[in-house]
């Protein structure tokens, strides 16, 4: 594919001076456009996108720097590169840096043909490289969104057969109970239990998909009181179980709220779940170091599992139990996953068979 | 009361038709999309007390129906409550912005009956 050619914007108010960047810059085989003053640089602007603008500091009229503010507040030219042309080394050129994705750079006259060359080319590439990754992102932008509306018609359409199954099969033990004899009540109620489970199902998905995409806001969340909430809440379900919890204080870090909470439902509700069978069970929330970064945990005292098996944990529709041993949809760690990799972090567990799991995340560097 | 049951699909018709009947609501006539819907209350003139409108149907969506509905003076107090399997966040907002109940399917009597409650009550306090 042959690159398209961009734009460089060349501002002096020297027109001798001006004639010798075209010359240096001319075998760079892009369009050069010349600005005599700070004023028809931005008229420039206004009617053309640039990937470079080299800019001669000491002008009559709006110099160089005050160009260069103006430039930087339009959206449009975010994206180009600055060289400011000037016979000393100013400290204040880089006063710009940081608020826009094109750089920012000075070139002290004398100017050296083969040093103005490089560092125009390389802000060329630059440039190209900033359309292409966000094109890229748009591209993505739109995959999301379509995969958002295939998730919701799927389940929209799933779930229309499966209200037949459960409303009928609702409707026969409501209606002709007594005309069906003991074999037949259970087979409808192994109708009415698959069919909560595939509806179970369904909800796991939605989520799951609803983590892929989607706006993600980085607040401040308190992971503690986050995790109390989620043991309350398993408690208040099964208020017979003996569980002993042990959540660390103060565990603060910046993500998002809504999806946080569902990561750490699933982890904790996994640590519940898992347990299900011990007499002194134990769920702990805790954090811990991980190399530089902050690795948070949950660790339970139940089944654990075999770390020859840890590979498939958080895939999806994978699971380590039979559905009759412990109940579940098989999407939960794979919901987990998602959420931490869009947070930058990394998630990873230890376990051993019948000796307790642990999961670990990390959380990127929003912590 | 009488009500309009609007819905493409046959099961969840005779599912919520059993419900309503289940809860003494004899007085249902059901229509199968937005198309007969619009005229069996514009066309015909028959105003319902109550529309139980479905949202994705072929020919015309739920929604456009209710906003057909809302255009029109007789029929934009009209409560209408939409019966969807949708989770899609924006179907509610958009149901809600056009002053319609919202609810999942299989309609669930309790949650229909404080719906039609609240709209029924709104009704009456719009009344002249």
């Amino acid at each position: 594919m042959p690159e398209e050619k961009v734009n460089i914007l060349l501002v002096d108010d020297d027109p001798k001076k001006l004639l010798a960047l075209e010359s240096v810059l001319a075998d760079l085989n892009q369009n050069l456009v010349r600005a005599r003053s700070g004023e028809e640089a931005l008229r420039c602007l206004l009617q053309n996108d640039f990937a470079v603008i080299l800019l001669d500091v000491k002008m009559p009229g709006m110099d160089g720097l005050e160009t260069a503010a103006l430039i930087r507040q339009r959206e449009r030219s975010a994206r180009a590169s600055i060289i400011f042309v000037t016979s000393a080394y100013r400290e204040d050129v880089h006063a710009l840096k940081g608020y826009s994705a094109g750089a920012v750079d000075y070139i002290t006259t004398p100017i050296v043909p083969k040093i103005l060359k490089a560092k125009v080319a390389v802000f060329v590439e630059l440039y190209g490289k900033t359309l292409e990754v966000e094109r890229q992102a748009e591209q993505l932008r739109g995959l999301h969104q379509e995969m958002e509306s295939f998730s919701y018609s799927v389940s929209h359409d799933l779930r229309a057969p499966l209200r037949a199954i459960s409303g009928f099969s609702q409707a026969l033990a409501e209606d002709s109970a007594d005309k069906l004899d003991q074999a037949g009540r259970h087979y409808l109620e192994r109708i009415l239990a698959g069919a909560q489970q595939m509806g179970q199902l369904i909800d796991a998905l939605l989520a799951l998909s609803r983590m892929t995409r989607g706006e993600m806001r980085r607040k401040p969340v308190d992971l503690s009181k986050l995790a109390r909430t989620v043991c309350a809440q398993l408690r208040e379900r099964e208020p017979q179980r003996q569980v002993e919890v042990v959540i660390a204080d103060g565990l603060a870090v910046s993500g998002d709220p809504g999806m946080l909470r569902a990561a750490v439902d699933n982890l904790l509700g996994n640590a519940w779940k898992f347990t299900s069978r011990r007499e002194q069970a134990r769920v702990e929330f805790g954090s811990t170091r991980a190399g530089e970064q902050t690795a948070y945990f949950v660790r339970d005292n139940g089944v654990g599992f075999d770390m020859a098996h840890a590979g498939r944990l958080f895939g999806a529709f994978q699971r380590l139990h039979r559905a009759e041993e412990f109940p579940g949809t098989g999407v939960g760690l794979a919901t987990v996953q998602r959420i931490v990799h869009r947070h930058g972090g990394r998630v990873w567990a230890e376990g051993a068979p019948d000796k307790g799991a642990t999961f670990y995340f990390t959380l990127g560097n929003g912590t | 009361m009488t009500i309009l049951l609007v819905d493409d699909n046959p099961d969840d018709r005779e599912l919520t038709l059993r419900e309503l009947k289940r809860h003494n609501h004899r007085n249902v006539v059901i229509v199968r999309d937005g198309v007969e819907a619009l005229e069996h209350i514009l066309g015909a003139g028959q105003t319902p007390q109550l529309v139980l409108l479905d949202l994705h149907m072929p020919r015309l969506s739920g929604l456009e129906v209710l906003r057909r509905l809302r255009a029109d003076a007789r029929t934009r107090e009209l409560p209408v409550v939409i019966l969807t399997s949708s989770d899609n966040p924006q179907d509610r907002r958009d149901a809600e912005s056009f002053g319609a109940s919202f609810l999942h399917k299989p309609l669930n009597f309790a949650e229909f009956a404080k719906v039609t409650g609240r709209s029924c009550r709104m009704m009456a306090a719009a009344a002249p």
